[in-house]
């Protein structure tokens, strides 16, 4: 190995040459924006061919010698880049006039570990998001709640509307079938950011625990809820294998790039805003109201009927009739977020700094979400050839997500409980704050929320480094050596405590149970590359070679602590203490890349690379798996045949690439576990077997598209179409249970994705009074399993009764299936739908009017999908039903009760029901102060004044009978998502907002 | 020249990198491997195996008698949490079960979970060098004797539908063997198991818990073992088998009723008894007393202080209701279990009287009536007047293990089946539903043998 790498950088030394300068002479020129003629600060001005350029100063100005006839091409970041010939015969200034680049062809988007492209190059449909898209508009919790609807391609399903997130991304379909990460790699300048839902034990504590799937129903958010939307300068997204083959062994579920700010040179600015706000629980049931012909339609005619009448008189005399709904998810709750950054730069050093905090309550009592972020990103120069940067961030976020969602035998969840109380339940606390029992379940729902906690605290500091090293620049070629990488440390800490007053403690042998979580993960990553760039005539080489290495270490801890006494929460105050799980995780990756890119004038740009990975996830813990790549555009508007002036820009594009997916941790071990009984501790045979044969999990794509701009990029359409294979999907092959062994991992499956993204983008006005940009995105996915090695099997949910998800060769592996048994369909089951969507689309205009005033809007349109509704099973069960009662098919049995009935006797497809929406999930206007006016007003010492109000989640339309079609039982999941018992609605966010420059 | 300086020091870094890239292979950092204890064995790891099996054993319990008792109507489920215990369990709307039936793996993979942590350990015990043959039978026979026990519980949820016996290598289990067929390899595996325990010396080399305290040494371990032949040869009609395994129990005519091995439990990381309730405590998840056991209760019968009362907190289902559609209050909980952590017995004295009475009927009716009337006697009953033919005191053996076995791991449905007798004349169905013979079989079998 070493002696490769020794060749090759021999090899390319030898092949740099002395170039002798000829007689050259100094161009000066300006660069502005078109659109108001202000100067842009920070333009790149090169050379067309060589690697040689500059940027503008404070004044859009730059100078740039040349020695002989040449193209100079101005780019800014937002602009369209512009070519002007001069000749050193020639003199006077020339100026850039860039129009702004609606379809961003000229935003520079990654194509390699240690490489980057223009996007007019690209062969890939990269999705990006800049600043002003992701959270210009609104406040969002979340970095994944502001990408909603703005990336084709990208399906997000929030797991519920408790505060501090959760949000299901799933790039281009199905990756994974379970075994490895069914989210996309996230990578924060440069860091592997750890993504994962940590454990809490609220599955345990309140009962819900069981159901098919072994998922956890902790309802806990995905850690990238810690990361501060506000601190990211643009997202891109690596949708499929045939970009994100680069990223190796983990990338199956896609790679989502995030770059954080950065300083910028000159004074310092300061920005300071303000957002608050409220939110409000949307969309609300309207639990059935009860009355004397209810009661008796629920209860009969008997003894306990008469004792509910009693019961129902005594609260409407007493004025105690309740809607629990609006009781337990009324509160109008507040948001605020505040931050302040400050940017700037001298000659060599660079520089942002910045600190926020977002507090924002939750819609139920005792809920809410708290984040606080402080982060120093510094680039300094070393000489000429050494640029250091380092990005520093620490976030410490609190959530209370309450109590939502199954539970089992406690009450411990709110809306299953209220689906089986009435609304004269007398539940209120006396005067002395006792809480009365509930004798419809198994707690008082306001006890619970009052009095029970489900808490947890992170704290995470990320920091990367980089240092890139120009080892030889000459006009023609360059020798770059750069190394970066970084640290994510998180530490969580939870707790979960149900004390001992509450109602179905009491009716515990051990009152009072406390869940204290403790997880500890370490991400250390690193890579070096060499990056060798030459102009060969006309073709521009770029080579690259590199190492990556990961490690991933975690411990994980959950306590638990019965029969609490006096009120305590630790654990030494327990009867009953024990160690509920511990979980050490420790994993490395090691790959090595090349890659090598070829531009032919910008007409032919092609690329082929390849990674070579090993994990220690992999069963062959040493062996390299090999990932390809390859891809090519073509610029045909760059062709000298290329008349069409009204069509500036066609390119087609095609790519292929693979990437891997690894087995779960501990999935390749064979292991005792513990047991305790009558004092004596034993190990326990595992239940699951190994397969000394399992491989990671590859998925191969090819993506085709084309991309055309018109009339000056005025309209800019990306259309793509790709197909995902994803092969040697891992899967439980299940032996004869009889043998003890439930499970084997094995490379059972293969599925193939194959979809359309389509992206129009229009900018049909631009004047001094008005400018109207667009966006349109349609996207849609269709899997099908293609070879299943193993029988077909039902996963996901509670069983096939109550809904469950078919893996079956010739089928979407999110086919919902349940009773009634029949033989037409594999497995068994009956079909009752598919959760993947018919389409996506989402729907962005942003308009300026009278100069100051931006309004925008977004919507997205979900069609089709299925989800599981038992928060209706439980309605009709309880006879909460919106209209339990009522008699539509005149059958003499109340609606609610038919519906149970039907499902009873073997129909699970009364609670399949169509998710289909239709959100406006932005709305934001701001007015800018124009600085005549902060000028005369403040006298010019603020700069920059925006004011505004904005919402998000602000209408949604659905026929789907419940809070929101967007929510799942079990977290984020691959295909076990869209499961509903009982959520955290979700709320509609208004905001008033104030932001300061100075 | 400073280029190639610089180059010499990229070049170390590089180096650096490169060493980085031998990756250190992981073993799970969380438990023991399979492996370490499945090749030559020490003690102390047959030990671990052991309290495993003991620790597995139990797993049954608490599905068999919840689920099996609802069957046979001993119980009710008031399991407010999921109407699927009672629409389901119940059989409300069902007339048959179906593959994988609802909440019914319990009865059946945890009874395989034990089955393969036995052929562990006596594949472990049998690649053991740390102890003699004589030894080694102990293990043997301690093993062979809690597989048996745990095959009878899959094979009595699935009835005719028979199951697999010889399961050891999981991508190559056994044929499927008959009701039949398989109760006789039960009691095959059983006389193995007690030919093990008389040549197992006089004690074992590994330790038990309390559930064993009288039965742990190879002899009095060897009683448990003819007690629990005694009951699958009685399932099996081998009535004179039966009688002869008693001989060599530990039934006693004057002894503890409740005498016998039992399963253990203990507070968190260990598992709750689980069919302890707190009394009266207001809760809708609880096990009933099916109101017919309160009802047709003899007159002075001891065995009504099993039921407590829920004075103050009956508790109500709505999918548990009579006839008319008026709910079915639950009123009545068990009461034999004073913690938490108290033992539960799972053959006893009481059973292998009971065995004796109907062992006797076709050889000796004077010692059925005889036996059966020191259960009633114990009970505070007196002696049994009835007619003395077969049917009768067939019934009779059936009213008196109705009330002797309540809900333990269900008796009651097991019964009825075996002596054509699970219909509404000995069921009552005042809470509606219908009758199971057996439980479907589950899916991953059938699935197996469809591509195997």
């Amino acid at each position: 190995m070493k002696r490769l790498y020794l060749l090759l950088l021999v090899f390319l030394v030898a092949m740099f040459s002395y170039q002798a300068k000829a007689q050259s002479r100094l161009v000066e020129g300006t660069v502005l924006s078109a659109t108001d003629g202000l100067p842009l600060v920070g333009a790149t001005v090169v050379v067309k061919g060589t690697t040689k350029g500059t940027t503008t100063n404070l004044d859009g100005e730059f100078s740039i010698e040349i020695s002989e006839p040449e193209i100079l091409v101005a780019s800014f970041i937002g602009f369209a880049s512009q070519e002007i010939a001069v000749n050193p015969d020639d003199s006077g200034d020339i100026t850039f006039n860039l129009t702004e680049d609606i379809a961003k062809l000229n935003e520079v988007v990654v194509s390699g570990l240690a490489s980057t492209v223009k996007r007019s190059n690209l062969a890939n449909a990269v999705a990006t998001v800049d600043a002003e898209e992701l959270t210009g508009k609104t406040t969002q919790q979340t970095l994944d709640n502001a990408l909603y609807g703005k990336l084709p391609g990208v399906n997000m399903n929030a797991n519920s509307g408790a505060p501090g997130g959760g949000v299901n991304i799933q790039l281009r379909g199905i990756s994974t079938l379970g075994a490895g990460s069914s989210q996309p790699l996230y990578i924060i300048d440069g860091v592997y950011v750890d993504n994962s839902s940590i454990r809490t034990g609220r599955t345990q504590v309140s009962g819900a625990s069981g159901g098919q799937s072994a998922a956890t129903q902790d309802n806990a958010a995905n850690r990238i809820a810690d990361i501060d939307p506000e601190d990211i300068e643009r997202i891109e997204v690596l949708k499929g294998p045939s970009a994100a083959a680069i990223y190796g062994t983990r990338a199956n579920a896609g790679v989502i790039l995030i770059t954080t700010k950065k300083g910028s040179k000159g004074k310092p600015k300061i920005r300071i805003s303000q957002d608050i706000g409220f939110a409000q629980g949307q969309n609300f049931v309207g639990l059935d109201d009860w009355n004397p012909e209810k009661i008796t339609a629920y209860y009969g005619t008997g003894q306990t009927a008469q004792d509910e009448l009693a019961k129902y008189n005594e609260a409407l005399a007493e004025g105690r009739i309740t809607d629990w709904e609006e009781e337990l998810y009324g509160r109008t709750a507040l948001l605020l977020k505040s931050t302040a950054s400050i940017t700037g730069g001298f000659d060599k050093t660079k520089y942002y700094v910045s600190a926020g905090i977002q507090d924002e309550e939750g819609i139920i009592e005792n809920t809410g979400f708290e984040r606080y972020s402080i982060r120093a990103n510094v680039e300094q120069k070393i000489g000429d050839d050494l640029t250091i940067s380092l990005n520093n961030n620490y976030v410490k976020s609190e959530s209370n997500r309450g109590f939502t969602g199954n539970q089992n035998n406690t009450g411990g969840s709110l809306g299953y409980n209220i689906a089986y109380t009435p609304t004269y339940a007398d539940l209120f606390p006396n005067e002395l704050g006792n809480y009365p029992t509930n004798t419809y379940f198994n707690d008082n729902p306001l006890a619970i929320r009052d009095l029970a906690t489900n808490n947890s605290v992170v704290d995470r500091y990320i920091t990367s480094f980089a240092l890139n090293w120009d080892i030889f620049t000459s006009d023609r070629q360059f020798l770059k050596f750069s190394i970066n990488g970084g640290v994510d440390y998180l530490s969580s800490n939870s707790l979960v405590h149900f004390p001992e007053i509450l109602q179905h403690q009491q009716a515990n042998n051990n009152p009072g149970d406390v869940m204290w979580g403790k997880q500890d993960n370490l991400n250390t990553n690193v890579q070096g590359f060499l990056i060798y760039n030459a102009y060969l005539g006309s073709l521009n080489t770029n080579t690259q070679v590199g190492l990556v290495r990961l490690d991933n270490y975690s411990e994980f801890l959950l306590a638990r602590g019965r029969g609490l006494v006096g009120g305590q929460t630790n654990l030494r105050w327990a009867n009953v203490q024990s160690v509920q799980d511990q979980v050490t995780t420790d994993v490395t990756d090691f790959g090595i890349v090349a890659q090598e890119e070829l531009n032919w004038e910008e007409k032919i740009i092609g690329t082929v690379g390849i990674r070579l990975d090993k994990s220690t996830l992999n069963y062959q813990q040493n062996e390299f798996y090999a990932f390809p790549k390859a891809s090519v555009a073509v610029n045909i508007h760059n062709f000298d045949f290329w008349a069409f002036e009204s069509v500036n820009q066609l390119k087609l594009r095609a790519a292929y690439g693979e990437t891997g997916g690894l087995p779960t941790f501990g999935n390749t071990f064979e292991s005792l576990t513990p047991q305790l009984v009558g004092g004596e501790l034993g190990g326990q045979v595992g239940t699951r077997g190994v397969d000394p044969n399992l491989v990671p999990e590859t998925a191969s794509e090819l993506e085709v598209g084309v991309d055309f701009a018109l009339f000056d990029n005025k309209i800019g359409v990306e259309a793509t179409y790709y197909n995902k294979e994803v092969r040697d999907l891992i899967l439980d092959l299940q032996p004869a249970e009889a043998t003890g062994i439930l499970a084997i991992a094995t490379n059972a499956a293969d599925l193939v994705n194959k979809g359309i993204e389509l992206t129009l983008n229009y900018n049909p006005v631009t004047n001094e009074n008005f400018v109207w940009n667009g966006q349109l995105l349609w996207w849609r996915n269709r899997s099908e399993i293609t070879r299943l090695d193993i029988p077909t099997f039902t996963t996901g949910g509670f069983g096939p009764s109550l809904g469950s998800y078919l893996i079956a060769e010739g089928y979407s592996p999110t086919t919902i299936v349940g009773n009634p048994a029949t033989t037409d369909v594999p497995g068994g089951f009956t079909v009752y739908g598919d959760r993947q969507a018919d389409f996506n689309m989402s729907f962005y205009n942003s308009f300026t009017f009278f100069k100051n005033f931006d309004l925008s809007f977004l919507f997205h349109w979900k069609q089709g999908g299925e989800n599981i509704n038992l928060s209706s099973l439980l309605w009709d069960d309880g006879g909460t039903t919106p209209g339990w009662d009522e008699d539509k098919n005149n059958n003499e049995t109340p609606d609610g009760l038919d519906r149970l009935l039907e499902w009873a006797g073997g129909n699970t497809g009364v609670y399949v029901q169509d998710a289909s929406y239709l959100k406006l999930r932005e709305l934001g206007l701001y007015y800018r102060v124009p600085s005549s006016t902060l000028s005369s007003v403040v006298g010019g010492s603020i700069s920059k004044l925006k004011i505004g109000a904005s919402l998000n989640n602000v209408l949604l339309w659905t026929p789907y009978e419940s809070y929101d079609p967007e929510v799942s039982n079990f977290g984020s999941q691959p295909i076990a998502s869209n499961i509903e018992v009982s959520p955290y609605p979700s709320s509609r966010r208004v905001f008033f907002h104030i932001k300061f420059e100075f | 020249m400073n280029k190639f300086k610089n180059i010499s020091s990229f070049l170390l870094a590089m180096t650096l990198l490169i060493a980085s890239c031998e990756i250190e292979e992981i073993q799970d950092p969380n438990n023991p491997s399979l492996q370490s204890v499945s090749n030559n064995a020490s003690i102390a790891e047959l030990q671990v195996l052991v309290t495993g099996l003991e620790a597995r054993h139990r797993g049954y319990f608490t599905n068999a008698t919840q689920m099996f008792g609802t069957f046979g109507r001993e119980v009710l489920p008031y399991f407010g949490s999921d109407p699927r215990f009672q629409n389901e369990w119940l059989g409300l709307v069902l007339e048959e079960t179906y593959p994988d039936f609802f909440a019914s793996g319990g009865s059946y993979i945890d009874p395989y979970l034990t089955v393969k942590q036995a052929n562990v350990l006596i594949e472990s015990v049998e690649n053991s060098n740390s102890i003699s043959e004589q030894q080694a039978n102990g293990y043997l026979g301690f093993a062979k004797t809690i597989k048996a026990h745990q095959l009878l519980f899959p094979l009595m949820q699935q009835y005719q539908n028979g199951i697999r016996v010889e399961v050891s290598d999981p991508l190559n289990p056994g044929p499927i063997l008959s009701y039949d067929d398989a109760l006789n390899e039960i009691i095959i595996l059983l006389n193995e198991a007690y030919d093990n325990l008389q040549n197992a010396g006089d004690s074992f080399l590994f330790d038990l818990t309390a559930g064993y305290s009288d039965f742990a040494d190879p002899a009095s371990f060897g009683q448990v073992n003819r007690a629990l032949t005694a009951r699958v040869n009685l399932y099996a009609e081998n009535y004179t088998d039966a009688l002869t395994a008693l001989d060599d129990s530990f039934m006693d005519f004057n002894g503890d009723m409740s005498l016998g091995p039992a399963h253990v439990y203990g507070e968190a990381p260990d598992v709750n008894n689980p069919l302890f309730y707190p009394l009266d405590r207001p809760t809708n998840t609880i096990l009933i007393v099916h109101p017919a056991m309160i009802e047709d209760t003899l007159a002075g019968d001891g065995r009504i202080s099993k039921f407590a009362e829920r004075v103050e907190n009956p508790v109500t289902n709505s999918n548990i209701e009579d006839s008319n559609g008026d709910p079915i209050p639950g009123r009545y909980q068990d009461a034999r279990w004073t913690t938490n952590t108290a033992p539960i017995p799972y053959i006893r004295n009481e059973e292998l009287i009971l065995i004796y009475a109907e062992a006797q009927i076709t050889n000796d009716v004077n010692e059925a009536v005889d036996a059966i009337n020191v259960i009633r006697n114990f009970w505070g009953v007196g002696d049994y007047t009835g007619p003395t033919d077969a049917e009768s005191l067939e019934n009779e053996i059936l009213f008196q293990r109705r009330y002797s076995l309540w809900a333990e791991g269900g008796h009651r449905w097991i019964d009825l089946r075996r002596l054509g007798k699970l219909n509404d004349q000995y069921v009552d169905l005042r809470a509606g539903g219908n009758l199971f013979t057996q439980v479907a079989r589950r899916t991953s079998e059938t699935n197996w043998d469809n591509n195997n």
